[in-house]
């Protein structure tokens, strides 16, 4: 069985002279949440375009649900996408808009649709004309839009923007339950770094039209904790303590806290250690760069290269 | 195919548009059969029939029809409807043909209630129903409706060439409206004339043909006009396949 539900293999889209996107070569996992990170014009949108078949590439194949491009056919239907803003008839209520996508799919049921509009939270919605909708509940539409048809996999551009942080928070647990309870697949894109970390079980970092870097969350946890953080009632004997343990990176912070590097793997032998040793633990925390800090790091490498 | 076909007759049912121009189309009937009926007779006046009420409606409603086929052709593309549309679909042809499939069934009924409007108020208004032939008739409706179809076939490749509603609607007005369509084919004609280029544009303008088009028009006629309006079918579908295929979506 294939464990990925796309891979790209220098997948390239020229505008013009422009080279938008130059020769991707990328792989999502079945399951996984995949954040794709990049500054404006990076080229997400128009890579996340050729994989909902909205524009064709230049040169390059990916595969799609287990089928080779140009050569999709069914797998079109598997995925559901939010590409830059909803797609909504304004002049249609929230009901109508996901019933006319359901005749479409062929599948306008009304249950189904229901059901939708209760998982994105627009069950309440009534006979309102779409255009009159919120900008967080336009977004919620479209997610639920590209939900029918039971795709496996959720292409979502910016799904967050413009959205308040409670319509933040709503977004991000609805994408987080679709992943875990109906193993969904989402390519997501976002600005808000934050919020992506919070989401993404891996990364592809694009800048200017190449991807310059695939990662999953645990290594990026690994690269961006740069730290342990100790707060404890001796700091001296549990210098000493954890030098006996072949620590050797340890500073004592202006707080009075202990910062230790190299040891990333470790805490649970420190503190072990440290209460054998009858010294109190107050607080023991992994510190370091978040996303964001770690994308303009790598982007800032790139610029000086 | 038969879901694109279905998504695009229910969005047509949800627009205000549909019942306006049809309601209008139905408004010129009652109107030229109410000023026929009043206009002041000079002993002169040769008496109104169905027929005549019926060709002056179809001729203004033929604008009125472009409107709408623009308002409904764009409507996917205005509101950004379209993404969620075409990465699902199969083929993009499918797109097209529903489309113009959905156009042909409210074409079909707007002439519908433009006839039953004329002979409803003729009849009332004017002894309408007299020189009412049923063969010619049908004739002169098949054609006319081959003729629209090469029109609204006309107007999506407008809207799918250059994904704008605004300039879409500019050139079907101009196309279908007659004084408009006047002075373009007339400068179009000037032009030809300059370049030295002897061809009578009208041939094979559907605009033309269409507003040539009476219900005394001669079988010669309808079977030109006929082969102008399959023609235009045939042209604008291909071209807009290539349009749609070739383009991405926005």
């Amino acid at each position: 069985m294939n464990e990925f539900i796309l891979k790209t293999d220098g997948l390239t889209k020229k505008f013009g002279n422009f080279m938008a996107n130059d020769s991707i070569s990328l792989n999502i996992k079945k399951g996984s949440i995949y954040g794709l990170v990049g500054r404006n014009g990076a080229g997400k949108t128009t890579f996340m375009k050729m994989i909902c078949s909205l524009s064709s590439p230049t040169s390059g194949e990916f595969e799609l649900c287990g089928k080779k491009y140009p050569h999709l056919g069914s797998a079109k239907a598997k995925v559901g996408n939010l590409i830059e803003a909803p797609g909504i008839y304004a002049n249609m209520s929230a009901y109508d808009n996901m019933r006319a996508k359901a005749m479409l799919m062929g599948k306008a049921d009304e249950k189904v649709i229901n059901g939708i509009l209760d998982t994105v939270g627009l069950s309440k919605a009534g006979k309102k004309h779409a255009g009159k909708f919120s900008l967080g509940m336009k977004q919620r539409l479209g997610i639920g839009l590209a939900l029918l048809g039971d795709p496996e996999l959720l292409v979502l551009d910016e799904p967050i923007n413009g959205l308040d942080p409670a319509g933040v928070a709503e977004i991000r647990e609805t994408l987080q339950r679709l992943n875990k309870e109906k193993g969904i697949t989402i390519l997501i894109s976002s600005h808000i770094l934050g919020e992506l970390s919070k989401l993404s079980t891996d990364y592809g970092f694009i800048d200017k039209g190449s991807l310059i870097k695939e990662i999953s969350n645990e290594q990026l946890l690994a690269d961006c904790a740069e730290f342990v953080r100790l707060n404890v009632n001796d700091v001296n004997k549990a210098a000493s303590i954890v030098g006996q343990l072949g620590i050797n990176g340890i500073e004592l912070a202006d707080n009075g806290e202990l910062r230790l590097t190299g040891c990333m793997g470790r805490t649970d032998d420190i503190v072990e250690a440290l209460v054998n040793n009858k010294v109190r633990v107050y607080e023991i925390a992994k510190q370091g760069i978040d996303l964001e800090e770690y994308y303009l790091n790598m982007i800032s490498g790139r610029k000086e290269q | 195919m038969f879901g694109n076909i279905n998504l695009d007759m229910f969005v047509m049912r949800k627009k205000k548009s549909a019942y306006i121009i049809a309601v209008l189309m139905f408004g010129t009937a009652v109107l030229f059969s109410l000023v026929s009926r009043f206009a002041p007779d000079d002993g002169g006046n040769v008496p109104v029939t169905f027929m005549d009420i019926f060709d002056s409606s179809m001729h203004l409603s033929f604008m009125l029809l472009g409107i709408f086929y623009v308002m409904f052709l764009g409507s996917d593309i205005k509101d950004g409807y379209i993404k969620n549309i075409a990465g699902s679909v199969r083929s993009r042809m499918g797109y097209i043909f529903s489309k113009l499939t959905a156009i042909a069934v409210y074409t079909i009924i707007a002439i519908a209630v433009t006839a039953v409007g004329s002979f409803a108020f003729s009849a009332l208004l004017l002894d309408g129903a007299k020189g009412f032939e049923a063969m010619q008739f049908c004739k002169y409706l098949g054609t006319m409706f081959i003729l629209l179809m090469g029109f609204a076939a006309l107007v999506s490749f407008f809207i799918f060439f250059f994904r704008s509603t605004t300039v879409s609607m500019v050139m079907s007005i101009i196309i279908s409206g007659y004084v408009l369509n006047n002075l373009f084919y007339q400068l179009i004609e000037m032009l030809l004339k300059k370049l030295k280029i002897d061809f009578d544009l009208g041939y094979i303008s559907v605009s033309k043909q269409m507003l040539a088009l009476n219900a005394e028009s001669a079988d010669k006629e309808l079977f030109t006009a006929c082969a102008v309006g399959i023609g235009y079918i045939v042209v604008f579908t291909f071209l807009n396949k290539i349009a749609m295929s070739k383009k991405d979506i926005a």
